[in-house]
């Protein structure tokens, strides 16, 4: 903060007591407000309305376009959740806490987004568009903005099986990654956005996977993408998780705590951290592993849920629930099932059910 | 500025615990308010001002009329409680409470908050006018604010055009 004295606080007291002056009979509304209150302000608006707001004036113009601006808002506003949805085909759902309560909407992203989202980071999102050469590939885009840019060609055509995009919050660097699968090689491929061409990186014998077509990458502490299998050569009663540090580039093996059954898709970020959901067999209750330390691949069994809504709600398959994610800095960890979300609250472990509303 | 005291609690009639250190603040209007320190603390300028060694005299608060002074000082009072407990949902539901008011008090709130320096106070005022503004058209805008369009129709356009997909 700022030093001042007795002084030249009389000074700033008598200006504003002059311009109070000017306008006391007329309607005092928020009219003479100082730069830094705007930016305050503006700080508190959600991105697709402060959009709205550039043609004001030149100063909120060049306020709202400014990149220290939009880091702190970026650091300021909570994130939410976007899940595709293929059935209905490719409907982008977003999720967020507004109060106590699960907001689930779909998001309108207009018709070229009739496609594949891959991966979300920062509030962008890495989508392919489907089509001719010339229209399609990969993009990188913002749905507030509508800016987007192509991604360069990669080596290989083939279809790729998993996607990943990280940032690194050091080198202010996005990363985006691609595994590919040709003949009994795994390609994996990494585009810094910003450079033109991508990085084909050396996937060690026991990380490439033949004939997994489960093969899921996540996220895990904005720079590792972690895939995770079954993997006969070891140990039949150990699993274990595989991951990608994505700003090192490396390679790790993790031991999962119990036994996922060969299913993947028990992993998502919690908070900051990489955590396992195991469903006690016969129940409704949910056990939620943590990985406290990714290096020494400590987990710990930090928080069991229940979701009771399910048994009695609807009486779907236990196994097509999995979590998405979590909101609320990791208190709130959101499970789908087909078009259904549930919020649980790990620290009272009760659930709320919510559908995509208007 | 508004200058209406009838409602006011007394001045000086603010102290909880005797005990305590006190500090003397005047409004703009010459109302003087007796307040518990580490309520007057809350505000990062009057903080700077005791630290100089200003905290003896009566603090002059001139761009303060007495009306918006009592207020922010009930909000003081109020998060010095609130700090010591730290109960999430009680700060939350009196804030809103606290913070429902019409847009003339909302801009002295506001500017008070900003040259007394009361981090809290501001967030909480700037959470407001976002809230009232949010989902308002430019043309709205520039009227709250009083703001002159300084942007031309053509300049206008093209921000707007900015503002569709261009696949290429």
């Amino acid at each position: 903060m700022q030093r001042r004295n007795s002084d030249n606080i009389v000074v700033t007291v008598d200006q504003e007591r002059k311009k109070s002056k000017s306008k006391k009979n007329g309607k005092v509304d928020l009219e003479n407000i100082p730069e830094e209150i705007i930016f305050g302000i503006l700080a508190n608006i959600p991105a697709h309305n402060l959009y709205e707001f550039r043609p004001v004036c030149k100063l909120w113009f060049k306020l709202i376009t400014d990149p220290n601006f939009i880091r702190q808002h970026l650091s300021r506003s909570e994130p939410g959740l976007l899940v595709q949805c293929h059935v209905p085909r490719f409907r982008t759902i977003f999720l967020e806490m507004k109060g106590e309560r699960l907001r689930v909407r779909y998001l309108n992203l207009e018709p070229p987004f009739k496609t594949r989202i891959h991966a979300s980071c920062n509030g962008l999102i890495l989508l392919e568009l489907e089509g001719a050469n010339e229209t399609g590939g990969l993009f990188v885009a913002n749905p507030v903005t509508k800016q987007c840019i192509k991604l360069p060609p990669r080596s290989s055509t083939s279809y790729s099986y998993s996607y990943e995009f990280a940032f690194h919050p050091a080198t202010k660097e996005y990363k985006v990654l691609t595994l590919t699968e040709q003949g009994d090689n795994c390609i994996c491929e990494i585009l810094s956005l910003g450079s033109d061409t991508w990085r084909p990186v050396f996937v060690p014998q026991e990380f490439r996977v033949y004939n997994s077509i489960y093969v899921a990458t996540k996220r895990f502490l904005n720079n590792v993408a972690g895939f995770h299998e079954d993997e006969e050569a070891f140990d039949e009663d150990e699993e274990y998780m595989y991951s990608m540090d994505m700003v090192h580039e490396t390679f790790h093996m993790t031991r999962l705590p119990v036994s996922a059954y060969g299913r993947e898709d028990g992993l998502f970020e919690l908070g900051d951290v990489l955590a396992l959901t195991t469903r006690i067999e016969r129940t409704s209750r949910y056990d939620i592993w943590v990985l406290k330390d990714f290096h020494k691949g400590d987990w710990v069994k930090q928080y069991s849920v229940v979701l009771e809504g399910v048994q009695f709600a609807y009486k779907h398959d236990y196994n097509a629930l999995k979590p998405v994610g979590s909101l609320r800095k990791g208190k709130v960890i959101i499970f789908q099932e087909h078009i259904y979300f549930y919020a649980a609250d790990v620290e009272v472990g009760k659930e709320d059910l919510e559908t995509p509303g208007s | 500025m508004a200058s209406s005291s009838s409602s006011l609690p007394s001045p000086s009639s603010s102290s909880s615990s005797s005990s305590s250190k006190k500090l003397v603040l005047r409004s703009s209007d010459e109302k003087h308010f007796e307040v518990d320190e580490a309520v007057a603390l809350q505000s990062e300028m009057i903080k700077q001002m005791v630290e100089d060694g200003f905290g003896g005299d009566v603090i002059p608060l001139l761009n303060v009329s007495s009306n918006i002074l009592s207020k922010v000082i009930d909000y003081c009072k109020k998060h010095v409680d609130f700090d010591s407990k730290k109960k999430m949902d009680d700060r939350r539901r009196w804030d809103a409470e606290y913070i429902d008011v019409g847009v003339d008090e909302l801009y002295h709130l506001i500017m008070a908050a900003n040259y007394r320096n009361i981090k809290g106070l501001l967030d909480l005022t700037c959470q407001k006018v976002a809230d009232t503004i949010k989902g308002k058209k430019p043309k709205q805008i520039r009227i709250i604010f009083n703001i002159k369009n300084d942007v031309t129709p053509e300049g206008e356009q093209k921000i707007r055009k900015e503002h569709s997909w261009a696949f290429e």
